[in-house]
């Protein structure tokens, strides 16, 4: 439908108005809600996802387009099942103990979010203990540990420690993380930055 | 070549004349280091004259310098809430939630800049009046830490453009969301910030205090840009010029720093007559022989990985990479080398040690 094409396009100039509108225009004409959501909704924040991957496309621009994905969540989100909502997943996500950074961790919620996910955001200076309790109350699949300084990021080996004895994949990210350091620690994944994100998360559900 | 000072060695690096050595740079935020220099116990009290008397016996230029405060979380007049640990301020809550509630404190604060005072100061964690909180000058104090320091040259207090001023008080996602909806009250409220700051700097500006000054606003990630170089070019470079002509003008050299990778606007920076980059931030891509070649008149300070290399690497692997530096940068001067940010705590000593006594030796050859 021509219209999923104009809510992608709409969300990837972040236009929140127009979103609204064209989803509303589409519930009209009879499409169904899920289709808003993956053939327009996420479809137009997977080419921001990429955008930004590529360096098209900066943090403003992703924020932007993920409020207006939201706008269009607003609308259909009523009207999708329980089911289709959790459809691909959940996600437990927090900056870890100590660091109070979240510029990081909120644009992978975001991505998170536009790809379809959904997200229990824990926000910032998060204990591991945090993370087991809603990992036993929530039951995510996977769990994302951001860390912007070295002198927290210690705190991803706690915590991924605590949680080896729960059925859930984690990932990490952030500045002074990397590969070889996620190795060391026992993490399933890595990611460089919120696209890949999205992607290590894919990967780790379908592991 | 005799034995330089401190600020000889660090001038002459930046204008790329002789040396004795490469000059050594760097914020020391790591307790046990300065307890190992010092040989003595850091408390909240001793803390300021031990800190000073690690870097002037280790280093030629430092920054940032202030007493470690005790962990606490307090409101500012306007709502803000700060979070403070040691040598660091973190902004944990603002007192607005929506674009409308940014905009009404964007004009409120517009007012406050215009109204500035001698001795004002404006960063992400708000107005402050040094002259308020002590009976002493701002140029008292510099004298205070300058002489506690010795010879090592001190860069006055940091000089913000006020790009990361701004979205770190609005907050990322609103300052993203008002400036689509009100570009004008956001580019507004950037430039009283910089107009602000050229007021503070002609005011407390003095080359025979300090060579060099160091000005901020962190702009990038590991990865890149956080902004666009369209928003960069229209927002903020004009206004990093505004702020070098006038250090400039009072013969007082400057250092940008930002960390991340910075390599797609590095061409705006030495068009808007930046001397010189900090950290270079090594593991996000910034490469100091890159640069060197690129630019040969810039100069580079920092460029020793403070994320994995020195709190985590060895010895063997430090001593590498700070001759790797020197080779690559280092040519005759134009790098005055450090970590990339800072000395924090989780830096080990011995490589830290091993960083300084490298560049001292290998740069002498």
């Amino acid at each position: 439908m021509l219209v999923f094409q104009e809510i992608a396009e709409a969300v990837i100039c972040g236009n929140a108005k127009k979103v609204k509108e064209y989803a509303e225009r589409a519930l009209e004409d009879g499409a169904l809600p899920q289709s808003i959501v993956n053939e327009g909704l996420i479809a137009g924040m997977n080419v921001v996802g990429m955008k930004f991957k590529n360096n098209e496309v900066y943090v403003p621009e992703v924020l932007i387009s993920a409020r207006a994905m939201h706008a269009g969540m607003d609308v259909v989100k009523p009207l999708l099942s329980a089911s289709e909502l959790q459809d691909k997943g959940t996600v437990l996500i927090g900056t870890v103990k100590g660091d109070l950074h979240d510029i990081g961790k909120n644009l992978v919620r975001m991505m998170l979010e536009g790809a379809g996910y959904r997200v229990i955001d824990l926000g910032v200076d998060v204990a591991p203990e945090k993370f087991v309790q809603v990992v036993q109350e929530q039951k995510p699949q996977v769990v994302g540990l951001s860390a912007l300084l070295t002198t927290t990021m210690v705190n991803m080996r706690s915590t991924i420690e605590r949680l080896k004895s729960y059925p859930v994949k984690v990932m990490i990210g952030g500045a002074p993380v990397t590969q070889k350091f996620a190795d060391e620690i026992g993490a399933d994944a890595y990611a460089p930055d919120a696209a890949s994100a999205v992607e290590k998360a894919g990967q780790l559900l379908a592991s | 070549m005799k034995e330089m000072t401190a600020r000889e060695r660090v001038v002459n690096a930046m204008e790329f004349k002789p040396v004795d050595r490469i000059p050594l740079f760097d914020l020391v935020q790591n307790i046990p280091l300065i307890e190992y220099c010092t040989g003595e116990r850091l408390t909240l009290k001793n803390g300021l004259d031990l800190l000073c008397k690690t870097i002037s016996m280790k280093l030629d230029a430092t920054r940032g310098i202030a007493s470690p405060v005790e962990e606490k979380t307090f409101a500012d007049k306007d709502g803000f809430i700060y979070k403070q640990e040691w040598w660091t301020t973190w902004l944990v809550d603002r007192p607005y939630k929506d674009v409308q509630g940014l905009v009404n404190y964007i004009k409120k604060n517009i007012e406050e800049l215009e109204d500035y005072r001698p001795g004002d100061i404006w960063t992400f964690a708000g107005k402050a009046n040094v002259w308020g909180q002590s009976d002493k000058s701002p140029r008292e104090q510099f004298m205070e830490l300058q002489e506690k320091l010795g010879d090592t040259v001190l860069f006055p207090s940091e000089s913000p453009v006020g790009l990361d001023t701004a979205w770190i008080r609005a907050g990322m996602e609103l300052f993203s969301y008002a400036y689509v909806e009100d570009p004008d009250i956001i580019s507004s409220w950037l430039q009283a910030l910089a107009d602000f700051e050229v007021r503070r700097i002609h005011d407390v500006a003095d080359v025979d205090l300090s060579p060099v000054t160091l000005v901020y606003a962190d702009l990038a990630f590991k990865t890149g840009l956080m902004f666009s170089p369209k928003f960069l070019r229209k927002e903020f470079f004009p206004r990093l010029k505004q702020l070098v002509d006038a250090w400039h003008s009072h013969g007082i050299k400057v250092i940008y720093h930002s960390d991340g990778n910075l390599m797609e606007v590095m061409d705006d920076f030495v068009a808007a007559g930046v001397d010189g980059i900090n950290p270079v931030e090594t593991i996000a891509g910034m490469d100091i022989g890159v640069i060197r070649q690129r630019y040969p008149q810039l100069t580079m300070m920092g460029g020793i990985d403070c994320s994995q290399l020195l709190p985590y690497g060895t010895e063997e692997e430090v001593e590498a990479e700070v001759k790797k530096a020197i080779d690559q940068g280092f040519s005759g001067g134009g790098l005055l080398l450090g970590s990339t940010t800072e000395i924090h705590p989780d830096c080990k000593v011995e490589n830290v040690l091993k960083m300084w006594n490298v560049a001292t030796t290998y740069s002498r050859r």
